[in-house]
Parts: C-alpha cells; sequence; structure tokens
C-alpha cells in the first residue's frame, strides 16, 4: 500500500478506476504489476508519439491507410493488403484498418485479398490522391457481376496465410459443406489436417495431438471453455453471427496465452450499416434467425438466436444417436439382467439453444466500442419413470399381475451445460501515431456443467438418492486485457500489451451407492489471477524474409510463480512460388479439463485451476514446413514436433495408496506429426485433399513404467473436401475423412482372490492404458446446394440436401461392459449410421 | 482432376468394405494368492488364471502345471527351491521339504511361470508381534437360551470380558486369530455354528476382543496375533471394487495379478469354562 500512497496525482488517476475492479486488485502483487503495467503502457505510447514527430531522416515515409469493409458497410478483419509488383503488404487488423508504408513516390496498385471476397484492387498516387482514411471495399465471391471475372486465386473454404500454422476461415464460405444441421464452425475446423476429424461425439478440436481445453478459443475477447451443441455433432457458436475465424495450429505468437495447443479466434459480426437485414437458417433440427440494423449513423445491433425444435426429425435423430449408445452391436458375453429391452428403448429428452448478441458503435471516427454477448446451454434430460408403465402383450409377466410398475425404478438422468459470455471493447486509433492502434477489453466468460443421476426406489428419502451420482462444475474468468499494434515502419510491426484474469473453477461430486451409508464427497475449489505482458516484433529482415519474435511473461498467483515465454517464426520466400517457414515457442496452461476416466460410463471431464501440487501444464512447439503455390494449386507441408509437461490425468480406477479414493497423476508427453495439404483453389472443382501422420504419447511413471499412446493419437488421418460448382448455382461437396483406430483402455480379465479367513473377493481387471485400439474410422458426407434467388434479388435463398455417412458405416466410438452379466456383456457402441438433412437458408 | 476424383471413390470403396471390427475379448493372466507364516510349511501358494472378459469362464481355473520357484534370502545365503503341485489340492503348492520354512527377516521372491507369462512377487517375513498378552487365562461362560423364528438358541455369553493386546507404535496393521485347540472340548452351542477357528479382520489397533459368538467350544485356545506387512494391508483396504470406476486393488505382483505376502505371530492362550 505504500506504493499507491507514493504515487503521483496522474498516476493514481489511471488507478482508482481500476481499483473498483474488486476482481483484479485484491491481491498486492497484482495491484504493484498493474500498475507497473499500465506505466510501461503509457510510457510506450509516449515514446511512440515522440518517435513519429521526429521522422527518421532516409526513410521513404509515404504512407496509406484506410479501412477495408465489405459492400454492407461491414469491416473485414484479417484481409491481405499488399503492394502490387513489390514486397510491400499488411493485413488488416480486427477492425479491418490497415497502414502501409515505405510506397513509391508515385502511382502505386494497392490489391485486397480476403477468404470469400473477390480481390479488390485500387489505384494509389501519393501526388493526387490522398493516401490516408481510404476505403476499400470489397465484394463477396458469391455474387456474380457481369464484367469479367478477376482471374487470381479465389480461396474456397480456408486459406492457409504466410504466417506458419495459421489458417483463415470465413463461415460464409463454407454453408455448402456437408452437416448434420447447420454447417459449422468447428466441425469446418476438423477438415483441416493436424486436427482429428474422427470424433463424431465433440466438435471440440484435438489438435496436433492435444487436447481441446488446450485450445484458446477467443469469440469477441471471450474465453469460451466448452464448445459443444446437440451431443458435440457440431459447436455452440451460430456460423451467421461470426464474421471471421483466424486458427493458429501451433506456434501462435505472444500475444496469446494461457493455452497450450492452439488458437481460435472468432471475430462476431457487426452487422451491416446500409439498412435492417436479416437472415433465417432452418433444418430439421433447429431454426437459428438474425438480425442486423444500423443504429443512427454510427452504430450497428446484431441479434442472432438459434435453438432446437421438436419436430419429428429432432426426435428421431435424438433417437439415433441414443440408440446408438444404448443398444448397439454386442460382441460378446451373455444377455443383460438390467431393464427390459422394451424399457431401454426410451428416448431422451433433450434442447439447446444459444444468443449472440453485438452492439457496435463509432463513437469518433477513432474510436470504437462494442459490446458482446454470447450464451449457450443444452440439456439432455435421460429420465425414466416406469410408473405408469404397461407391460407389451407377450411380454413374460405381462397380465399375470405379478408385475408391479411401482417396483421399476425411477431414475434421473439429466446433464444441463452451457457458457455465458459478455465483453465490452473499446479501439482507439490513435491521431498523432499514425499505424499505432489500442484495444482494450474487459470480458467475463463462465462454463457450468451439472449432471445428475439418481435411482429414486432405492432411497427411502427422495433428497438423499442411495444410488446415485451428482457432479457439478463451473469455471469462470474475468479478464482484462490492453493489446497494441503499431507499426512502426514498413518492416516492423509492435504488438505489445497487458492481459490480467481471474481464473476459477470449481468441481464437486457425490457419488452414493446403497452399500454405503454416507456417500463420497470430492470437492475442489480454486481461483487465483494470472496476468501477463507480452511484447512482439514482426520484423521484415529482408523483402522475403519474416521475422517474427515475442515474448510473454505471466505470474500466477496460485503457484506465485513467473513463466516466460519466449517465441518466434520465420517465413522465408525462396521464389514467388515457394517458402519454408517455421515456429518455435513456450506455452504455459492454467486450468485444464481434466479426464475423469469411467470405463464403463463414459468419461465425463471437469474443469480445474492449476495449483501448487498440480503445476501449470506447459508446452514447447517446434514447427517447420514448407508452402508450394503453382497456378491454382497449393501445397502446403508442416512437420511439428510438441513436447507437454506436466499434464494432468484423474482417476478413480488407479490409486497411488490403499487410503485414496482418487488420486491426480502428473505426467508428460510429446506429439509429432507431419501434414500435407494440397489445394485446389480455382476451377470448377475445388477443394483439399490432406494426410497427417502423427504419435501422441502420454508418460505417467505411476500409471505405466513406459510411455503410452494418448487416447487421441490416431497415426493416419486423411481427408478429402470437394466442392463441384454444377452450374445454375447448383453445388455438390462431400467430405470424406479415414482414420486410423486411436487407443482405449480395456478391461480385459476377471477374477477371485482370497483373502485371509473364508473371505474372497472378485475383481475387473483393466489393461494397460490405452493399450487397444479401436477399428479404423471412415465416412463419407455429400450435400447438394441450390441458390435459388437471382444475384441482387432482396430475397437471398439457398436451399439444400445433406447426407451424413451416406454409406452408413458404423464407426466405433467405444466399447461398453456390462459387468453385472455373467459373462460379461460387451457393446459395440457406434456414431450415428446415415442421416440425411434438409436446410435452408434465407437473407434479406 | 478426373483421375484424382475416382481414385479418391475408390478410396471410399476400398475402406468402406474394408475390416469387421472384431471382439475385445481379453487375455487371462496368472492369479497369485500366496500367504508364508513364519516357522511354518509352505503350503499356503495357490496359483490359478484369471479367466478372459467376454470368455463364458467365470471363475479362476486353478492352474497345478506352473513353474514356481521360490528364493529365500537369509543374511548371505540366498536358497531357491521349486514349489511342486499339491495333489489334493488343485492349484497349490507346497515345497518339496516341509522343513524348509520362512522365518523373520528373511526375503523372499515367488516367480511363477504359466500361461506363457511370468509373474513375479517379493515380500518379507515381518518382526514378530511384541507384547502380546491376554487380559485372563479363564474365561468363564453362561449358556443363554432365546427363543428365535426357528425356535429356542442356546448361545454362550462370557461372563467378563477377554482382550489379547500387543504393541503398536507405528499404526500397523494386525489380525488376530482364535482357535479351539482342546481335544477333549464340548460344544457350547446348539446351532450349526461349530467352526473352531475364527479370524478377525486387519485391523490398525493394539487389542483384540473376544467376542460372545467367537466362543464355541469349552478347553484350551489359543489366540494368534499375525503382524501384517504393507502390501496385504494395502490390498484388505483397496479390495471393494467400485462396478463403476473398476478401482482395483493394490497388488505386489508384477507380470501377473494378486497378492503374495508373509506373516509373523505370536500367541496367547485361555481356558473357557461354563458356569455350573
Amino acid at each position: 500500500m505504500n506504493k499507491i500512497h507514493a504515487l503521483n496525482a496522474v498516476q493514481a488517476r489511471f488507478y482508482e478506476p481500476l481499483r473498483q475492479f474488486s476482481f483484479l486488485v485484491r491481491l498486492s502483487f497484482f495491484r504493484s504489476l498493474l500498475f507497473h503495467s499500465f506505466f510501461l503502457f503509457f510510457a510506450l505510447s509516449s515514446l511512440a508519439m515522440a518517435q513519429t514527430e521526429m521522422p527518421k531522416a532516409g526513410i521513404n515515409t509515404v504512407r496509406v491507410s484506410g479501412v477495408v469493409k465489405d459492400q454492407g458497410g461491414e469491416r473485414i478483419p484479417f484481409a491481405s493488403v499488399s503492394v502490387k509488383g513489390t514486397k510491400l503488404g499488411t493485413r488488416t487488423n480486427a477492425e479491418g484498418l490497415f497502414t502501409v508504408m515505405g510506397l513509391p513516390d508515385s502511382a502505386c496498385t494497392l490489391v485486397v485479398q480476403h477468404l470469400g471476397y473477390k480481390q479488390a484492387v485500387l489505384d494509389v498516387n501519393p501526388r493526387t490522391t490522398k493516401m490516408q482514411n481510404l476505403v476499400v471495399t470489397m465484394l463477396s465471391a458469391d455474387i456474380k457481376t457481369k464484367r469479367v471475372e478477376v482471374t487470381a486465386e479465389q480461396e474456397t473454404f480456408v486459406k492457409a496465410e504466410k504466417t506458419p500454422s495459421l489458417t483463415t476461415i470465413s463461415p460464409k464460405q463454407f454453408q455448402s459443406l456437408p452437416s448434420i444441421g447447420q454447417p459449422d464452425v468447428f466441425r469446418s475446423l476438423q477438415l483441416l489436417p493436424g486436427i482429428s476429424g474422427t470424433n463424431d461425439g465433440t466438435s471440440g478440436l484435438f489438435v496436433r495431438g492435444g487436447t481441446p481445453d488446450q485450445n484458446l478459443v477467443l469469440f469477441d475477447g471471450m474465453t469460451i471453455y466448452h464448445v459443444d451443441h446437440f451431443f458435440g455433432f457440431f459447436s455452440a457458436f451460430n456460423p451467421d453471427a461470426v464474421k471471421d475465424v483466424q486458427f493458429y495450429k501451433g506456434g501462435f505468437p505472444a500475444m496469446y496465452g494461457g493455452r497450450l495447443s492452439s488458437v481460435v479466434e472468432l471475430t462476431g459480426k457487426t452487422g451491416r450499416s446500409d439498412g435492417i437485414h436479416g437472415s433465417i437458417n432452418a433444418n430439421l433440427i433447429s431454426l437459428s434467425g438474425t438480425i442486423e440494423a444500423p443504429i443512427t449513423d454510427k452504430g450497428n445491433l446484431l441479434v442472432a438466436f438459434r435453438r432446437s425444435y421438436k419436430l419429428f426429425s429432432y426426435d428421431a435423430l435424438s433417437k439415433a444417436i441414443t440408440d446408438q449408445q444404448q443398444s448397439s452391436r454386442t460382441l460378446g458375453g451373455g444377455t443383460g439382467r438390467g431393464l427390459p429391452a422394451f424399457i431401454a428403448q426410451s428416448t431422451p429428452d433433450s434442447y439447446f439453444y444459444d444468443l449472440n448478441a453485438k452492439f457496435t458503435y463509432n463513437i469518433t471516427p477513432r474510436d470504437i466500442l462494442s459490446v458482446s454477448w454470447f450464451s449457450s446451454s443444452d440439456e439432455i434430460d435421460n429420465s425414466l419413470d416406469f410408473s405408469n408403465i404397461q407391460l407389451p402383450a407377450g411380454f413374460p409377466g405381462a397380465g399375470s399381475g405379478r408385475f408391479n410398475p411401482a417396483n421399476l425404478p425411477k431414475i434421473t438422468d439429466k446433464n444441463l451445460q452451457g457458457n455465458l459470455g459478455a465483453s465490452a471493447k473499446w479501439f482507439h486509433s490513435w491521431d498523432n501515431v499514425e499505424g499505432l492502434y489500442t484495444t482494450v477489453v474487459g470480458s467475463f466468460s463462465q462454463y457450468s456443467s451439472s449432471y445428475v443421476f439418481k435411482n429414486e426406489r432405492a432411497s427411502t428419502d427422495a433428497n438423499q438418492p442411495r444410488i446415485g451420482s451428482n457432479e457439478q462444475n463451473l469455471t469462470y474468468d474475468a479478464s482484462l486485457r490492453i493489446d497494441n499494434e503499431w507499426q512502426i515502419e514498413q518492416n516492423h510491426q509492435l504488438k505489445f500489451g497487458l492481459q490480467s484474469s481471474m481464473l476459477g473453477s470449481s468441481y464437486s461430486r457425490l457419488f452414493s451407492t446403497p452399500f454405503r451409508s454416507t456417500a463420497d464427497t470430492f470437492r475442489v475449489n480454486d481461483e487465483g489471477l494470472q496476468t501477463s505482458l507480452y511484447a512482439q516484433d514482426t520484423w521484415q529482415a529482408l523483402p522475403n524474409l519474416d521475422i517474427t519474435g515475442g515474448l510473454r511473461l505471466s505470474h500466477y498467483t496460485i503457484t506465485g510463480q513467473a513463466y516466460l515465454e519466449p517465441r518466434a517464426s520465420i517465413r522465408y520466400e525462396i521464389s514467388p512460388e515457394f517458402a519454408v517457414k517455421g515456429a518455435v515457442g513456450r506455452y504455459y496452461q492454467y486450468v485444464n479439463r481434466i479426464v475423469n476416466e469411467n470405463l464403463t460410463e463414459g468419461s465425463r471431464d471437469f474443469w480445474k485451476l492449476s495449483d501448487a501440487v498440480l503445476t501449470p501444464s506447459s508446452a514447447n512447439h517446434f514447427i517447420a514446413g514448407f508452402t508450394l503455390q503453382n497456378g491454382g494449386w497449393l501445397l502446403d507441408v508442416e512437420a511439428y514436433y510438441k513436447q507437454l509437461y506436466d499434464v494432468v490425468e484423474f482417476s478413480q480406477r488407479l490409486r497411488r495408496n490403499a487410503d485414496e479414493q482418487y488420486s491426480f497423476f502428473k505426467g508428460n508427453g510429446s506429439a509429432r506429426g507431419l501434414e500435407v495439404l494440397l489445394q485446389k483453389k480455382t476451377g470448377w472443382l475445388t477443394g483439399w485433399i490432406s494426410y497427417t501422420l502423427s504419435r501422441t504419447e502420454s508418460y505417467f511413471p505411476e500409471i505405466n513404467a513406459n510411455p503410452f499412446p494418448a487416447a487421441q493419437d490416431q497415426t493416419h488421418e486423411l481427408k478429402a473436401i470437394l466442392s463441384a460448382d454444377l452450374g445454375d448455382d447448383w453445388k455438390l461437396s462431400s467430405t470424406f475423412i479415414y482414420g486410423s483406430g486411436r487407443p482405449f483402455t480395456a478391461p480385459v480379465s476377471q477374477y477371485t482372490l482370497g483373502l485371509l479367513g473364508d473371505m474372497s473377493e472378485s475383481y475387473v481387471h483393466v489393461g494397460e492404458k490405452n493399450g487397444n485400439r479401436l477399428p479404423a474410422f471412415h465416412r463419407l458426407d455429400v450435400s447438394l446446394t441450390k441458390k435459388i434467388s437471382e444475384p441482387g434479388e432482396a430475397l437471398q435463398m439457398l436451399a439444400g440436401l445433406s447426407v451424413f455417412n451416406v454409406y452408413n458405416r458404423k464407426n466405433v466410438s467405444y466399447y461398453r461392459y456390462d459387468f453385472s452379466t455373467s459373462p460379461v456383456l460387451i457393446t459395440e457402441v457406434t456414431s450415428l449410421g446415415i442421416t440425411p438433412t434438409l436446410f435452408v437458408q434465407i437473407e434479406f | 482432376m478426373k483421375t484424382a476424383s475416382i481414385l479418391i471413390l475408390a478410396l471410399c470403396v476400398l475402406v468402406s468394405c474394408s475390416e469387421t471390427p472384431t471382439a475385445i475379448l481379453g487375455r487371462e493372466q496368472i492369479v497369485v494368492q500366496a500367504y508364508i507364516f513364519d516357522g511354518m510349511p509352505i503350503r499356503d501358494v495357490y496359483i490359478s488364471s484369471s479367466f478372459a472378459v467376454g470368455s463364458d469362464d467365470s471363475t479362476n481355473a486353478p492352474i497345478s502345471d506352473a513353474t514356481v520357484l521360490l528364493t529365500r534370502k537369509r543374511g548371505a545365503n540366498t536358497e531357491r527351491v521349486t514349489l511342486r503341485p499339491i495333489r489334493q489340492k488343485a492349484g497349490y503348492y507346497e515345497t518339496p521339504d516341509s522343513t524348509w520354512f520362512a522365518n523373520v527377516g528373511d526375503s523372499l521372491l515367488l516367480e511363477v511361470t504359466a500361461l506363457k507369462q511370468t509373474a513375479t512377487a517379493r515380500t518379507a517375513v515381518p518382526r514378530k508381534p511384541v507384547g502380546v498378552s491376554i487380559s485372563r487365562r479363564s474365561a468363564y461362560v453362561l449358556l443363554e437360551t432365546r427363543n428365535t423364528p426357528f425356535g429356542a438358541l442356546t448361545t454362550p455369553r462370557l461372563e467378563d470380558p477377554v482382550q489379547v493386546s500387543w504393541q503398536n507404535p507405528n499404526t500397523e496393521y494386525f489380525y488376530t486369530t482364535l482357535t479351539s485347540i482342546d481335544t477333549a472340548r464340548v460344544s457350547l452351542r446348539a446351532d450349526s455354528l461349530r467352526f473352531n477357528f475364527i479370524i478377525s479382520e486387519p485391523a490398525t489397533g493394539t487389542s483384540y476382543n473376544v467376542r460372545d459368538f467367537d466362543i464355541r467350544y469349552t478347553g484350551l485356545h489359543q489366540v494368534n496375533v499375525y503382524r501384517i506387512n504393507k502390501e496385504y494391508a494395502d490390498l484388505y483396504k483397496s479390495r471393494s471394487q467400485d462396478s463403476r470406476t473398476l478401482s482395483e486393488p493394490l497388488s505386489n505382483v508384477r507380470g501377473g495379478l494378486g497378492i503374495f505376502t508373509a506373516f509373523a505371530s505370536d500367541t496367547a492362550t485361555f481356558t473357557v469354562l461354563k458356569v455350573q
């Protein structure tokens, strides 16, 4: 506190409003760090201003700046801006702004490109045209014009960026891809090399041997912890509300942190400025509506809502999903002694929704304020109540009077999970420093899940079921980020900032059995502050050599430790067609989704903060590759090696000693692989074929003496994504995925052991961790879309048919073991079979 | 590109026609159940086979043709014997020489080869319990008759408590056995519970109170107090497997399942007398 009293009046004025954030100023360390960070920030800002006022002699100071927008007036983030015939260029920032320096003092041509848009070309001349505040308007690639089409390449679906392991995705572009329901951002990302596409049960991303919790998912600055919707078949992000997706598969720069594997940065749509517009997206299981409207001449509002609805198709699909989980092919063993078959066919009740809202206001030409809201919820109610059940005729016991429904179990089985997040962002473009932009984001995000199971027949007190479990998990963060980007000169782009997050997690689990009078309870609650400072510079050392170096310094209050994360990437263009690239970096993660292994009922994970014992996980990335472009073809090859340290597993099966009912295990791991992407970007047939060869291992010495395959290990994965323009606005698309079998842990034998006296116990012995492999996965999906409206019409309509799993492959998700039977009943739980879906999209 | 499309299509057809998933059946493993008592003939070594998950078996199959080697290290001397199957007891093995004992302080290594697998386990014979004593040398019992749904039932009741105690400063596990060793004993119970051997559960206490239920006969009784090694205490504490999590008991057998452990005991005696 003495330090605070010593502040001068200016410093105190900055400090005082921040003190209102009780989350963020709770700890003395953070107070000190926050102050010093602000001091650093303003010192750097002052330096920037001073430097601008004194341009260095000999440097060409001709620069061009502006904003890139679409035809609706919405800013386009991360578009490529280059000067034709030179190596000069940059990308627009998140607000669509750009600054290019070092232009020749004569006429030149700006070329602007972005996924899903036609290339825009703009002639500028510093002697005759203004060079600041240019507005470049890009036309959607879907719009057909009468003039001759630009023959330059025009990526479909994805664009491999110059930065190593960075891919851009435009949600608008993948609406023709096959899907269940609506085309999905995360399902589309799963089609890229290096990301597993063989997990039907989750839209989470397994990136280069990582797990979904190791991905930093940012939506308008909010950290999103859980992405699954509808049994994981698609993600919680409504593609109608997403403008742009930047996806780093690894080697991500210093401005991102807190995760080990990848970064998915989603930018929400701001809405059009040219009047009220909207869209309706309907399919057989959900309905989505979006409305976007200008507010005065400075603001925009966008609201998007999506919800499942109860058509016959929703029930049919739910039933298909749960049927494949409940009564799949039996492989061996006897028959169940559990519920009769007609009971087991009960269909669960479920619903989901998500809501996005974003308000954007241009306070001044240099200040933009935006407020974004995101919430999503999924509920699956698998409860069974048979009090009024009537036995089918012919069923044993029917009509005999011996059957008493009251003796049947009343089972409550509910799973509720959801996200809630909000962010407020202030963007400022400094007027006295060209090319310096500051973004301040305050955000709150939380994920909660609840799973309740109870069998009330066995209970004497409905509130205290004797058989059941109750799991509650909550994880949240309240964050403040200050990000600055500054185009100091043409060959130096500096980014620096501060990010601070109050992280929290709680997990409780009550587990009761009829044999114990009291329930086992397991609770963990953690809260800590994670603060990071970062700085990175992208330096164009030579016209064909880009180097990005950065440093991130973090402090985590729970461990009281500081963590240093150096990052670097390089790209060298050997020729206009051929470039080599590489990246290295160190990464830390402070909150993990921990796998609670359950071999008989399926694992349920929970989020937990790192603590003094389960210290933050860390990773080192090493990436190298090359890009070869020739005409409309792109060959992109990357090899990666990832070291993982202090990753955590939780188990109630494996115990360190006899006094523990559960154990946390710390271990290390590694992932290595080779990814090959061959993309065809032009012509009537576009798409790509990718192949990934990889190996992911875990090493937990307390679980296995030797390294073992990680659960997400997959040796081979082949993907083919093709889209054919059939003419007359018909488009045929297909996705084919093949993946070799993933590992799993299997019970292998049973035995009885005699103890002292006449006591004996029977056991199931589980084999080596991930010692078995599932059969290979493969699936073909096809979709046919037709644009019904004509270009320029007020109402644009797209309709289509999508067929999931065309040849009805029974891909095994996992094996289920029923030890209540003798011999054991082994069931192959397969994923969804052939499933056709109709969809329609209307825009106005 | 057409060629590529055809190739992809052919690949789709190829992989879709590929393998049928095989059943995930488990495998049999060696189960060791071997208890060594200090100064006693080694006859409680039982070797069996677990049964594979998914198979039609439902019990362990005794293995009578295993190669069972027992190595005893006593000070600087190491001696190894091959155990032989006991003919009358399938799956049980004994030392060829009935005077070949393990004593306090001996380190033991058991090696079992069967099912094309080798399982090994180590243990050591623990120290004998210290300070074993009994609260009374003579215990008088009264016979009480109660009416039960099955008729009148006469059971013995100890007139005064009988307590066996020992020292346990390190909170180790012990168990006790109570054996009627009097050849001239008289039964005190009219029911069918006429065992002459009672065993307590392992516990970390320092005493055992003889219960009314433990008394079946008159005459001389012997109480044995056994010190338990950590491996058996671990097994005992983790013996219950939850069918949901499949939590397994702790085992000191490598390459197999089960338990190999040794016990050391001390003895006290008392006489049960019937109140006339």
